[in-house]
């Protein structure tokens, strides 16, 4: 969070500049239809989806606005322009001369993977080069930010059921992926999830990645407790958390997935605002977070004016309560208006439910999710359908016709564009 | 306490001290005993305080919970007190930090911080976290012996360890089934690094001249009492040993006392059980050679047929066994009931009652010993409990943090009855030091 205030003072200070970097036309072009430009530009690319075509070679990019740090400031994420194309994409900028050991094994495990991996749900690395003592990975540039980005600065309150559902479809698609070759992700969470200017949802966060595979064979659990990720632990699973010799295996992702649509819903993380250990204490005490609605929050509490006490912890009270849940504490809104008075379907309650579940093992797997009738309510291609869902953000695309240094909305977007590569991949 | 103060005290009477004791109020130990075990969060720097572990001649084992993190670790307590007793304590612990500080292997314990309580005089030495010691695992089970393949695996790793350490120029001298711990996945790590040598960068060889290892493990040279010989070859000697043990559950060389055993061991005559098998045999005489020139070296172990052989799993492998406490077959993190004080779930009724769930009963022990630091003073009221939570000194770079608990939280204890007591108790202890110089 703490990052994402610092990209909006930074663009608010540097947005000027910025804009005046590659924003010459396009005064009053609304933003729909900057999205149809983008759409058309990014269609029109004939090779969005192979590696060879992003050449491994420094003066082949311009390096634009910086949209993020990470790494311990080792990092440096960059818009930038590939000259060949005129295409847009981000760069993680590494000075490895400045990196621990640990790091550059940590890197290396990241980019291998990512080099395994083939999959329309996964971020794909366009290219990996070494540019004098820093290394370059050129990622497409996700148009839309993540889902983290969205919620907080749009969707504060939660997205609608319908947008969650597309979100969540690509992630388990990803996910259904990686645990089939043997991985468990580890860092499943909104941050994680980019989406692109044509609405497909793409899983990143390889970096805590750990193979199920132990001596040539596949692992029945493994033990490792991901380094550096003090992030990352609100949507860690129980099992991996407590670190004893039950061990976890690829169900903490779904775990981790469940965390995740809490999020989405909710517009924050459950144990959001509580130390890391009393976090830990909830999680292994069996408390099961749930999605805030008339069927979670009693209805007197609704209708109260909420306090000003606190952020809502997103929590039920014990696993089995379903009937007396309550929230502590509501984030502040008009009295009327409770942000929480809507009704998610108990399709999606039920599969929250099933993700949340203590016992690893009756959380069901990544493909047995896919085919959950939670997902039976999306009715045309997600992709197709995320964009029209997701207004009224329009992702910036095309930085010709967006940027209108007087919208206050435009400016958001590109706020929230621009912070997709947050530094939660890197919180080392 | 300053020499000033020593001075000055030197010239009271016996007899006044012995009167300063009866006017002090002292807590009977009986009350002190028989207290509940109530689990009180306490916070060394970032790291909350579990259950002990184990406990030897330095000090206690517990396990911490480092907040930030939320990573599982082991501390080891060390009172500078307490090493003092011990012949070489304080020089060896430093030797052992200054070691384990550069070393970085998978088959090597890990040093993660150093904390420094001055006021305390404790030092705390943050590990990775073990679920278990080799010896444990023998021991838990009748056969006091483990598996052909699992003693393989096991071997393995600790090779691994060995020529990692070897590489960097440490002698570990110590290499036994008590000093190889096991984490959750399996991973031995080489621990104890307490009478480790580090030979001089520029020595031409591994030429050792003292061993302080556990006479058990020892090779002829040592238990003849030769004045120099091979820091490495020692280590092959003891994993020789180690190897014998967890395959056999047997020694090779055994003794009513040192003197018999050191005895056996310098004639170097000893049998390798039948059931072994040649290769196994083999290996064992090769590590177990009297001459240690001989005797195998890591390269020569590493092309030995039964090292590189696969040994199938023909019997079940013996398994960590339960905690030995709350026989908890999953070893979880005992942090669990410091967390809920710590957060202020578990009732609150015995609020005044401010023993450390820690160190209650060690105290009342303590007070007999003389020269022991006035340790309690600073643990048993909230107040200079939160002090101490900002005490210690990190000394491995990352400051320590604070964490706003409940412990800070406490009022200080202006109720607590035995405060008084304790403090004058603990000018008796400077007195009783005094008497004793």
């Amino acid at each position: 969070m703490s990052f994402l205030r610092w990209v909006s003072e930074k663009l608010s200070v540097e947005s000027l500049r910025d804009l005046e970097l590659f924003g010459e036309q396009a005064q009053g072009s609304s933003h729909r239809k900057a999205h149809e430009d983008s759409h058309e530009s990014l269609t029109s690319l004939p090779h969005w989806d192979t590696m060879g075509s992003f050449l491994p070679n420094s003066s082949s990019y311009e390096l634009l606005t910086v949209i993020g740090r990470g790494l311990e400031d080792l990092m440096t994420v960059n818009l930038a322009r590939y000259h060949p194309m005129g295409e847009h994409v981000a760069i993680r900028r590494i000075d490895l001369e400045s990196c621990t050991n640990d790091m550059i094994t940590y890197l290396q495990g990241e980019l291998h993977v990512s080099k395994l991996f083939h999959h329309p749900s996964i971020l794909p690395y366009k290219s990996i080069f070494i540019a004098e003592n820093e290394l370059w990975v050129i990622t497409p540039f996700m148009a839309y930010g993540s889902a983290r980005d969205l919620i907080s600065t749009h969707f504060t309150e939660g997205m609608s059921e319908l947008a969650i559902a597309c979100i969540l479809l690509g992630v388990l698609k990803a996910l259904d992926y990686i645990h089939h070759m043997g991985y468990v992700h580890r860092s499943v969470k909104a941050s994680h999830v980019l989406i692109s200017a044509d609405g497909q949802v793409f899983l990143s966060g390889l970096r805590s990645i750990f193979s199920l595979i132990r001596h040539g064979q596949r692992a029945r659990v493994v033990h490792d407790f991901p380094q550096y990720s003090i992030k990352v632990l609100p949507w860690l699973s129980p099992e991996v958390l407590q670190q004893n010799l039950q061990g976890y295996d690829f169900r903490s992702d779904i775990y981790s997935l469940g965390i995740t649509a809490c999020e989405l819903a909710n517009g924050h993380v459950p144990f959001k605002d509580m130390p890391a250990t009393q976090m830990l204490l909830e999680k292994l005490n069996g408390t099961v977070p749930c999605l805030l609605d008339t069927s979670t929050i009693p209805p007197e509490e609704l209708s109260l004016k909420p306090s000003h006490s606190g952020a809502d912890s997103g929590i039920c009270e014990g696993p089995g309560a379903c009937g007396a849940r309550h929230a502590n504490g509501e984030p502040s809104s008009s009295s009327n208006n409770h942000p929480y008075n809507r009704t998610f379907s108990p399709h999606f309650h039920a599969f929250v439910e099933l993700c949340l579940q203590r016992d690893p093992q009756k959380r069901p797997s990544a493909s047995t999710l896919l085919s959950h009738s939670f997902f039976k309510q999306i009715k045309r291609r997600p992709s197709e359908a995320l964009p029209d869902l997701l207004r009224p953000v329009s992702p910036i695309s095309s930085f010709q016709s967006a940027q209108q240094s007087d919208s206050p909305s435009g400016l958001a977007s590109l706020e929230s564009s621009l912070s997709h590569l947050n530094v939660d991949d890197w919180d080392f | 306490m300053s020499v000033g103060e020593l001075q000055h005290l030197d010239y009271l009477a016996e007899n006044e001290l012995i009167g300063m004791d009866t006017f002090i109020h002292r807590i009977d130990s009986t009350e002190v005993i028989y207290q509940p075990r109530r689990k009180r969060a306490k916070l060394i720097g970032k790291y909350l305080m579990g259950d002990l572990l184990g406990e030897g001649s330095y000090g206690k084992v517990k396990e911490m919970l480092d907040s930030e993190t939320l990573c599982r670790r082991a501390v080891k307590i060390l009172k500078k007190k307490k090493l003092r007793r011990i012949p070489n304590g304080e020089a060896n612990v430093k030797k052992e930090i200054q070691l384990l500080r550069r070393l970085r292997h998978k088959n090597v314990i890990q040093l993660v911080d150093v904390l420094y309580n001055e006021e305390k005089q404790k030092m705390y030495m943050v590990m990775e976290y073990c679920v278990c010691g080799m010896q444990e695992m023998l021991d838990s089970v009748p056969e006091k012996r483990f598996p052909v393949f699992q003693s393989h695996g096991y071997f393995c790793q600790l090779l691994d360890g060995l020529e990692y350490l070897h590489s960097q120029g440490i002698v570990h001298k110590d290499i036994k089934p008590g000093n190889l711990l096991l984490t959750t996945d399996g991973a031995l790590k080489i621990s104890d690094l307490g009478v480790a040598e580090a030979l001089h960068p520029f020595a031409e060889d591994d030429t050792c001249r003292t061993s302080q290892g556990s006479p058990a493990f020892q090779p002829p040279e040592i238990a003849n009492g030769l004045d120099t010989f091979s820091g490495f070859k020692v280590d092959i000697w003891s994993a020789g040993v180690t190897l014998y043990n967890i395959t056999t559950s047997l020694y090779p060389f055994e003794g009513d006392n040192i003197y018999k055993l050191f005895e056996n061991i310098g004639k170097g005559d000893y049998s390798v059980p039948e059931d072994c098998g040649p290769l196994l045999s083999d290996l064992l005489r090769g590590m177990l050679e009297y001459d240690p020139a001989k005797r195998f070296s890591i390269q020569h172990i590493r092309q030995h047929n039964w090292v590189r052989k696969k040994h199938p799993p023909s019997e079940p492998p013996v398994p960590i066994p339960p905690s030995p406490d709350t026989r908890d077959q999953w070893r979880s993190m005992t942090v669990m009931p410091y967390l809920e004080d710590l957060h202020g779930y578990a009732d609150d009724e015995d609020e005044d009652e401010l023993f450390d769930g820690e160190d209650d009963i060690i105290y009342t022990q303590d007070f007999t010993v003389p020269g022991q630091v006035p340790e309690e003073e600073v643990e048993q009221n909230g107040q200079n409990q939160s002090r101490a939570v900002a005490k210690p000194v990190c000394v491995n770079g990352s400051e320590a943090g604070q964490l706003k608990s409940k412990a800070e939280r406490r009022p200080s204890a202006s109720s607590n009855p035995s405060r008084k007591g304790v403090s004058a108790t603990s000018k008796i202890r400077k007195l009783s030091t005094c008497k004793q110089q």
